[in-house]
């Protein structure tokens, strides 16, 4: 399964976690990500077609608590660390653009 | 000996029989800080309430004598790993990202230790989002060794546990995704104590790998973790992981029964640094000579397999727990992330985008249930696992240049157990080179009660953990 990413490819990636990378980077990128996916590789050596997955460890199911209404932050405290606001609302940059 | 040297143990009996006030111990620690902070590039933030909040310990102390048995770290000085939110005190993570984030509430485990009285000295420096094994790759600069000047102190807590070496403080808080705590105190000669996933709560901590960050304490000694976890642990509302049991808690220290010890030979890597394996295994001979343990060679899967669950599953998870980041709340936009935060999410979002799934993440979850049922295996037949914390020592400034896979190597013996979830300390063992060599104890899920135990012993038949390097 031995994968070497292409650039396309690792143009895709960036652009579904909304990086914006420099070429010479994506390039870099490549050949890392490649190499990260060969040392990964040594699991094709196990046998796990039997093997249910573990997401988590503590054996904890259904942790259900009382829907209680109970303090929460403030609306200003909220909004103290956001760079724009306006009117007690956060200002987000537009998703749809005028063509 | 000054104050900021005191073991937490020490420096409460001190406060309580008043030797020395909270504020002559927070000064000292301050004093040692003020001194060499520039130099190791420990603390990124201090907390200038510090003092004040030692007059109040200091004031309640002379109020009420039995004021230990509600505050049980009463005027403590202590360090946070910057990625612990503190109300109104900046936390970076030690990322640009973060550069002038302010939290607007305070994180459980810092919660639980200013409920019992502790002092907040400041926020201490780590690898940018915790992504690393070397806190070279904070965008705030490297921490240095306190044993070496041009040594790296490990990580992603390296700050917290150079904090400690230093006596910038009087114990630290780290967390572990894998090898975070034990790794660093391992470099650094302190005690790490990396409890089992879910005993301390990650509530405000910001998150790296969900399934496995674990906050913990780094203290001088293994008396002092257990002081300390046994106030940080417990349930928390605020987070659905944790757990209830408080199984750990010890009546006595004391070594009455037979205790079967399995020495993992698989973590004495023929490519260990020179001296190493041979210093841990001159630990197990000193610990040998207790007729209660009875020791025996064990076999773990190969620690490889441990390596490519972990950079699947860490990196997945980093995928998704960064892309909160859009600097629209809090924070700077994305175009802060630095180079190890870019590759991290980028292999992540890989291994979990359609197509690539199944022969990724689904594969190491389930190589994650194989890790978890070798451990279960093995603890048939032993009651605690020892081994070295890492196969190297404190590596040179600049080791993690151009190294994609920097860390998964240095942490290749710690991995294991921080994907099954399972406890683990990390005490000092001898030096070579004059720098520290760290002993590790692994103990079965929620078991952290037989390793304080066989730490302790160990501390109490070695003096390892009482080295101190030279600061200047």
């Amino acid at each position: 399964m031995t994968k070497n990413l292409t650039i396309d490819e690792v143009k895709h990636i960036a652009k579904l976690l909304n990086l914006n990378l420099q070429e010479s980077e994506i390039k870099k990128l490549a050949g890392e990500l490649s190499e990260a996916a060969s040392y990964v590789e040594v699991l094709q050596e196990l046998d796990l077609d039997n093997t249910t997955e573990t997401a988590q460890v503590t054996g904890l199911t259904n942790i259900f608590r009382q829907d209680e209404v109970k303090s929460s932050l403030s609306q200003s405290d909220a909004l103290k660390n956001a760079k724009k606001t306006f009117d007690g609302y956060f200002v987000v940059p537009p998703t749809i653009r005028k063509k | 000996m000054q104050l900021n040297q005191l073991t937490l143990l020490e420096a409460l009996d001190g406060l309580k029989k008043k030797k020395f006030t909270s504020v002559e111990l927070t000064q000292a620690c301050l004093d040692q800080s003020q001194k060499f902070n520039d130099k190791y590039n420990i603390y990124l933030t201090f907390n200038d309430n510090a003092f004040t909040q030692a007059k109040q310990a200091d004031a309640e102390i002379a109020k009420d004598p039995k004021i230990f048995e509600r505050k049980p770290l009463l005027g403590i000085p202590y360090a946070l790993k910057d990625n612990f939110l503190t109300k109104d005190l900046r936390t970076t993570a030690s990322t640009k990202v973060l550069d002038n984030y302010i939290p607007v509430y305070e994180s459980t485990v810092s919660t639980r230790l200013k409920n019992a009285g502790a002092i907040l000295l400041g926020k201490t420096n780590m690898d940018a989002w915790a992504h690393g094994s070397s806190t070279e790759t904070s965008d705030y600069g490297p921490t240095i060794n306190p044993w070496g000047e041009k040594r790296l102190p490990g990580g992603s807590s390296g700050g917290s546990t150079a904090a400690v070496a230093s006596d910038m403080c009087i114990f630290a808080i780290g967390s572990e995704t894998a090898g975070s705590i034990r790794q660093p105190a391992s470099w650094c000669g302190v005690t790490g104590l990396k409890p089992s996933y879910g005993r301390c709560s990650r509530y405000g901590v910001i998150a790296m790998a969900s399934s496995t960050d674990s906050p913990g304490p780094i203290g001088k000694t293994i008396k002092d973790a257990k002081y300390i976890l046994e106030i940080i642990a417990g349930e928390d509302e605020y987070d659905g992981t944790s757990i209830k049991e408080k199984s750990w808690h010890l009546n006595s220290l004391e070594i009455k029964e037979k205790i079967r010890v399995g020495i993992v030979t698989d973590y004495f890597l023929k490519d260990a640094e020179k001296g190493v394996n041979e210093t841990v295994l001159k630990a197990i001979a000193d610990l040998q000579k207790n007729p209660n343990l009875e020791f025996t060679d064990v076999s773990l899967l190969d620690p490889k397999y441990a390596i490519a669950v972990y950079t699947i599953l860490q990196r997945s998870e980093v995928s998704s727990n960064l892309g909160r980041f859009d600097g629209i709340r809090y924070g700077n936009d994305r175009s802060f992330f630095a180079k190890e935060a870019k590759r991290r999410m980028m292999f992540g979002a890989y291994s979990l985008s359609s197509g690539y799934y199944d022969a990724y993440y689904k594969k190491a979850l389930k190589a994650r249930t194989a890790i978890v049922k070798d451990f279960e295996k093995v603890f048939t037949k032993v009651d605690v696992l020892i081994s070295p914390t890492s196969p190297c020592l404190a590596l040179p400034l600049g080791a993690t240049q151009g190294q994609a896979m920097f860390g998964e190597m240095q942490d290749i013996l710690v991995e294991a157990s921080s994907i099954a979830g399972l406890p683990g300390i990390s005490v000092s063992c001898g030096f070579v080179n004059q720098l520290p060599v760290g002993l590790q104890f692994i103990g079965k899920m929620k078991d952290e009660a037989m390793i304080i135990k066989l730490a302790a012993y160990y501390q109490t038949i070695t003096d390892w953990h009482k080295q101190k390097p030279e600061i200047k």
